[in-house]
């Protein structure tokens, strides 16, 4: 087994930092941008910078069979994401209502942390590489398992 | 046709969902077994691997590897998680 990865590691956002790295945006915001974009793009390139670098780190330990904490990290991922939504959520709407492209940086740093984390579960899933289990032809064979499941 | 298998990794997951997005599931692992191309399934390859995903509903999508046995091809349900869409086509 590898080594155990922390995700404060690569988000620095939650030490209250901002990465830098991933695309420039450049400093101007787009005509009709409300100002609050200028701190929610650095939080979305430090999310996006995040990601890469988790997933490097997470591939360079393969090797050795992968982190050791994978079902940690794909959680603390999911946690990310669901806490990036609720942070952006207020912006992505007023983009979509006004079909403006100032949004862009956003929607790239969820779908980087929703990419990662499958990444992830890629690699926990390549772990399970032996074991037969239970094989099924139809749906009904398949609902008597789930039945028995519970 | 296509057989599916379970998975250690599928079963751990798939204990930690609420009881509507594992019928969901279910109902999209069903459709999967009478026809793996049907377009609301959205069979997807991931990029530069050899898994493939199906949709469950908007926000979940189930992970797969495609194997064979003597009795023919199966898919192994590896995973299943929230994917949300982001961006509108």
């Amino acid at each position: 087994m590898g080594n155990v990865l922390s995700l404060r590691d690569f988000f620095p956002v939650q030490r209250g930092e901002v990465a830098e790295a991933v695309p420039d945006y450049g400093d101007e915001l787009e005509e009709g941008a409300p100002m609050e974009l200028d701190t929610y793009r650095g939080v979305a390139k430090a999310f996006e910078s995040g990601s890469a670098r988790l997933l490097a780190a997470a591939t360079a330990e393969v090797p050795t069979g992968g982190p050791a904490n994978l079902d940690e990290l794909i959680d603390g991922l999911d946690q990310l994401e669901r806490t990036a939504q609720a942070l952006f959520s207020p912006l992505l709407r007023q983009a979509e209502a006004e079909r403006a492209a100032w949004s862009e940086p956003l929607i790239r740093a969820l779908e980087a942390l929703r990419d990662c984390r499958w990444q992830l579960m890629v690699l926990r899933a390549d772990r399970e590489r032996d074991g037969e289990g239970a094989t099924f032809a139809d749906a009904e064979q398949l609902r008597r398992f789930l039945d028995g499941l519970s | 046709m296509p057989r599916v298998r379970w998975s250690r990794t599928f079963e751990k997951s798939f204990r930690k969902l609420p009881t509507a997005i594992q019928d969901a599931a279910f109902r999209a692992v069903s459709k999967l077994l009478e026809d793996a191309a049907r377009p609301s399934l959205n069979l997807e390859k991931l990029h530069a691997s050899e898994y493939w995903s199906i949709r469950v509903n908007a926000g979940y999508r189930i992970l797969l590897r495609p194997e064979s046995d003597p009795e023919g091809d199966v898919f192994r349900l590896m995973d299943i998680g929230p994917h949300d869409i982001y961006r509108r086509v």
